[in-house]
């Protein structure tokens, strides 16, 4: 193994940091975690053929791409102590200094790139592809399996590049739906109004005046910072989430077309004019802020709260409503459809199968 | 790190303090079994989170949101997440997956680039006087006049490039 992994480059050393750290032994990803010694049932069974991780010390320079990010000292939590001591793997920080977009231009003018460097899958991306700043990964994707089998072949197909190589491994990549998107409802609020059906948009809006009636104090509809209107908006089209108004864009047959002209974006606006005209939504929807949307959530006044992801808010506020008051508290409801239209196909958010960003490995570490 | 034992150690630390070996459930062949300790020490298992996440480079989300669900959902209702309940019973259920829309958008110094900022302006414009609208025939006036500002800076254009980008990602998800 030793004799093996001199023949190694370090750029791949670098690689098996991202594919294998803490997968043990890159092999057994099918429950076989520790037990280096099982590698020979593998194949060729030659022992050789791929890095162990804590056989050999590894050791590695990293770069968040961000303004915000700030990598902790590695080895200093829980954590990643057990992973110093028994991996024998050490990543080095490489800080942005609160300036991402200056560090990464004096790193490429100086030639002087970290080992991986974890952005966003955008133009500086693209930037260091086409300059070959970038190890191609597909051939380890081949050797070490975890890869394959957890990102799996459509999201890392999604990831390929013009020149058919993959270069990025995915961050929270998924195979199954996630997301927050949808309505809160204030339980005291419909308890003491009897429970009504809140199904439809109809009902809906029946609900929220019976609200206004009845608590003065409350605001009916709380739909954030504006993107609840666009969860309003999956309301009256099947399978058509808020993407599609958030983005301006919505599919046509093989087309997209325009928002505006857009049955569905037009009926759910004159129904969201109603509402505000009414004074059911929030009259400060587009102009609020984020604290703003939160104070009126955690001391629960409103009675209907849609967003992008309402529930940091909503789970922080439930826990606050019920400490003071047993019968206090939050749920959440079934997405609300337009009447006529089939509940079960009424997607108010998306998910993604990419997740958020990509991590990437740079020619530099084969240099060093 | 992108490997079950990896995942399991950046997110919730090493084998023996937050979790006890593993498990299969729900098509997850090693999820942690969780530990009492995962429950009664929420103050320094939340400090250890707040620190790791910092590290979650390749965060697996089937791996991590199987594993705790699985376990939220052995736990008596009133002990529940309550987040992980409705993602649980409701929200997972109804979001569509809109990977083929992503990295749909030109560059911004590029003609169609231009003429999405400009359409983004005018949008944010209609919605905002639709929103404040006196009649439902104001709002849809609002909307016919915003979809011919729109046009004049290159909507058509703009779309048909993202027509485009949204068909080669549909192919390239096929695998084509």
């Amino acid at each position: 193994m030793r004799n093996k992994m001199k023949l190694l480059t370090l750029s791949l050393v670098a690689l098996l940091m991202v594919f294998s750290v803490l997968s043990g032994c890159s092999k057994g990803s099918s429950g076989d975690n520790k037990g280096n010694e099982n590698a020979g049932s593998n194949g060729s069974g030659s022992k050789g053929d791929g890095f162990v991780l804590g056989e050999d010390e590894l050791e590695y320079t990293m770069y968040g791409h961000y303004d915000w990010y700030t990598m902790p000292p590695w080895g200093e939590d829980v954590a990643t102590k057990w992973i110093k001591e028994n991996k024998k793997v050490n990543v080095k920080p490489i800080s942005s200094g609160g300036n991402a977009a200056q560090k990464f231009n004096t790193m490429i003018v100086g030639n002087e790139l970290p080992d991986v460097i974890w952005l966003d899958r955008n133009a500086d991306l693209d930037r260091l592809r086409e300059a070959d700043m970038l190890v191609p990964l597909d051939e380890y994707i081949d050797k070490y399996p975890n890869i394959k089998e957890w990102v799996g072949e459509s999201t890392l197909n999604m990831l390929r590049a013009e020149d058919g190589h993959v270069y990025a491994i995915p961050n929270w990549y998924t195979t199954q739906p996630n997301g927050n998107t949808g309505y809160v409802v204030n339980d005291k609020i419909y308890k003491e109004l009897g429970s009504p059906k809140l199904e439809t948009t109809d009902d809906l809006y029946a609900y929220l005046k019976q609200v206004k009636e009845k608590y003065p104090d409350v605001i009916p509809f709380e739909a954030g910072q504006g993107d609840g209107l666009d969860v309003i908006y999956s309301a009256f089209g099947e399978q058509h989430p808020n993407l599609f108004m958030s983005n301006h864009f919505v599919p046509d047959g093989d087309k997209l077309s325009s928002i505006f002209t857009d049955p569905v974006f037009r009926d759910a606006m004159v129904y969201m004019n109603k509402l505000y005209r009414e004074r059911l939504l929030d009259q400060d929807t587009l102009t609020q802020t984020l604290d703003q949307v939160k104070e009126k959530v955690t001391t629960g006044r409103f009675a209907v709260y849609a967003s992008s992801s309402p529930t940091e808010n909503a789970s922080f506020a439930h826990t606050q409503l019920k400490a003071q008051d047993p019968d206090a508290g939050l749920k959440m409801v079934w997405p609300i459809h337009k009447e006529g239209l089939n509940k079960e196909n009424i997607t108010p958010g998306t998910w993604n199968q990419l997740g958020w960003n990509v991590s990437v490995i740079t020619k530099a570490a084969k240099k060093s | 790190m992108v490997g079950p034992e990896g995942q399991r150690t950046i997110f919730w630390g090493p084998e023996g303090l937050y979790w006890d070996g593993t498990q299969s459930v729900n098509g997850i062949a090693e999820a942690p079994v969780f530990t009492e300790k995962y429950l009664t020490d929420v103050e320094n298992l939340s400090k250890l989170m707040n620190t790791t996440n910092s590290f979650q480079w390749v965060g697996n989300t089937v791996y991590i949101d199987k594993s705790k669900t699985a376990y939220e959902m052995t736990l008596p209702e009133d002990q529940q997440n309550w987040e992980t309940k409705y993602q649980m019973n409701i929200t997972w259920q109804t979001q569509a997956n809109g990977t083929e829309f992503s990295n749909l958008s030109p560059l911004p110094e590029s003609e169609e680039g231009l003429a999405e900022q400009r359409v983004n302006d005018i949008y944010d414009e209609a919605r905002a006087k639709a929103l404040h609208a006196k009649s439902e025939e104001e709002v849809l006036k609002i909307l016919d006049q915003a979809e011919k500002d729109a046009q004049a800076v290159g909507y058509s254009k703009m779309l048909e490039f993202k027509t485009k980008k949204w068909q080669d990602n549909k192919a390239k998800m096929a695998g084509n």
